[in-house]
């Protein structure tokens, strides 16, 4: 539901379909365990890939034992713990955190209120991943000011939008991987995808509501949307490329075939769902 | 030191031929040659060092802004990509003035933008140095490959990449074994 970086689920094997499954409710699991039930509500496939990535390149194989649902118990899923879903989990609650306070000031009424909550809500599992974590909460504290400057200025370069968040992750994939400059790029390069196809996703909203968008231009029509949209395609095609070949250098030890699936298909398809089929495939849950 | 195109009262756009006859006007007016006492002649001869200055200062300088197109920044900028000094080439690249930024500046822009992560406008510089100059094959081969990469050429990569030996691969590398060798008179497969 939330997150960009995702599966392409038909072309899965369903073993690895049923281990992508066990991170994702780890990592759920690992949430709740840690920062408390409010914080399940951060879950997102963006972090679960992260976690998949990082235990793919680890010397240790996480043990998957069965396992239920927490929610819905007569749902089977597999479970398991390790340092990547810890990290995973931390680097989830502390972004929820900083957008649930940009949303504060950014967004009207009702969806104020729903970040004011998030806010109170996420305050002590935030205190408690800081602590744990202070490398990728100042990262993400620092990204949150730079776009904050770069909306003020109505920045209208993608690129130097799109910066901020690259480099976040960047960093952040740095730091699960001793600053491995290939796995650093693939960080770089998957931070602007998720920005850029955010903005693009988000274009018909933003011009409707008059909210800072850096795809939209001065002399912006309701028909321009589609066109500016295919533009975005050729940079997010970009990002996917380079993110590829940053990955080819990487020495993955399992999983290859799930990451393959996301990096080849998964953000192929999320893409052309979301721009221009309304996102009705990314709606379903998984 | 002051403005050498002051000293020598010419506009900054004046041709090299303009320069030197203002150069020559001057210098025949403050030969020391010219002057009968002490003092005129000390005083000529300053004049005639800042004259000199002033025109080797403008000829020096018109002629490191002409080696930047015949290749010398360019070939420094190359370099410092290579050794994956991003910035160092960049600071290089900025400091040629506009006038003078032709394909190779919006080509090597371009790299160094891709290296960076700037996709967006590494792709506009490319497409600019393949249109000001169509001909060098290059840029060309640079702004084919980004356009590939703009239209998803990676997922046809992947499907290329399943390798190995198909069924298809195995039958006709036999069918053609067979034909050779039955012209050379044996036969590999007695039926075909």
């Amino acid at each position: 539901m939330f997150g960009y970086v995702r599966i392409y689920k038909p072309e899965l094997k369903i073993k690895d379909y049923e281990i992508y499954k066990g991170f994702y409710c780890s990592l759920c699991k690992e949430l709740g365990k840690n920062y408390g039930l409010p914080a399940r509500m951060v879950l997102n496939y963006d972090f679960t890939f992260l976690a998949l990535l990082q235990s793919a390149l680890s010397e240790d194989c996480p043990g998957f034992k069965k396992s239920r649902c927490t929610f819905n118990p007569t749902k089977k899923c597999l479970k398991c713990s390790n340092e990547a879903l810890k990290t995973a989990a931390a680097g989830a609650v502390i972004i929820s955190y900083y957008k649930a306070i940009d949303n504060i000031a950014d967004e009207k009424t009702v969806k104020k209120i729903l970040a004011f909550f998030g806010k109170v809500l996420l305050k002590r599992a935030w205190k408690k991943a800081r602590k744990n974590y202070p490398e990728i909460d100042s990262v993400i504290k620092e990204t949150m000011t730079q776009q904050f400057k770069l909306e003020k200025e109505n920045c209208k370069s993608i690129d130097m939008a799109a910066e901020p968040t690259a480099n976040a992750m960047s960093i952040i994939f740095g730091e699960i991987s001793e600053n491995n400059s290939d796995l650093k790029r693939l960080g770089y390069c998957l931070g602007k995808y998720i920005y850029t196809i955010d903005a693009a996703a988000d274009l018909a909203d933003d011009y409707k509501r008059n909210r800072y968008n850096p795809y939209i231009p001065e002399n912006m029509t309701e028909d321009k949307i589609r066109e500016i949209r295919e533009n975005a395609v050729k940079l997010l095609n970009f990002c996917i490329s380079e993110a590829i070949n940053s990955y080819k250098k990487l020495t993955v030890l399992r999983y290859a075939d799930i990451l393959e699936n996301v990096l080849y298909d998964g953000l192929y398809f999320t893409m052309n769902d979301l721009l221009f089929n309304g996102g009705k495939e990314n709606g379903k849950s998984l | 030191m002051a403005n050498p195109y002051e000293v020598l009262g010419i506009p900054t756009n004046a041709t090299d031929d303009q320069i030197k006859e203002a150069y020559r006007n001057l210098a025949r007016m403050y030969q020391p040659q010219n002057f009968s006492d002490d003092f005129s002649r000390n005083e000529a001869s300053k004049k005639m060092q800042e004259l000199n200055d002033a025109y080797d200062t403008i000829i020096q300088l018109r002629q490191n802004t002409y080696s930047y197109s015949t290749g010398n920044e360019y070939d420094d900028v190359r370099r410092k990509i290579n050794e994956g000094r991003l910035d160092d080439a960049l600071t290089i690249l900025e400091g040629i003035p506009f006038e003078k930024r032709d394909a190779q500046w919006h080509y090597l822009k371009g790299t160094i933008q891709q290296r960076r992560g700037w996709f967006n406008e590494a792709a506009i510089n490319f497409e600019d140095a393949a249109k000001m100059e169509p001909g060098n094959r290059e840029y060309r081969e640079a702004y084919k490959n980004i356009k590939n990469t703009q239209q998803g050429q990676y997922r046809e990569d992947r499907r290329g990449d399943n390798g190995g030996c198909s069924g298809c691969d195995v039958c006709s590398s036999l069918m053609c074994a067979d034909c050779c060798c039955e012209c050379m008179g044996g036969d590999l497969i007695r039926c075909c």
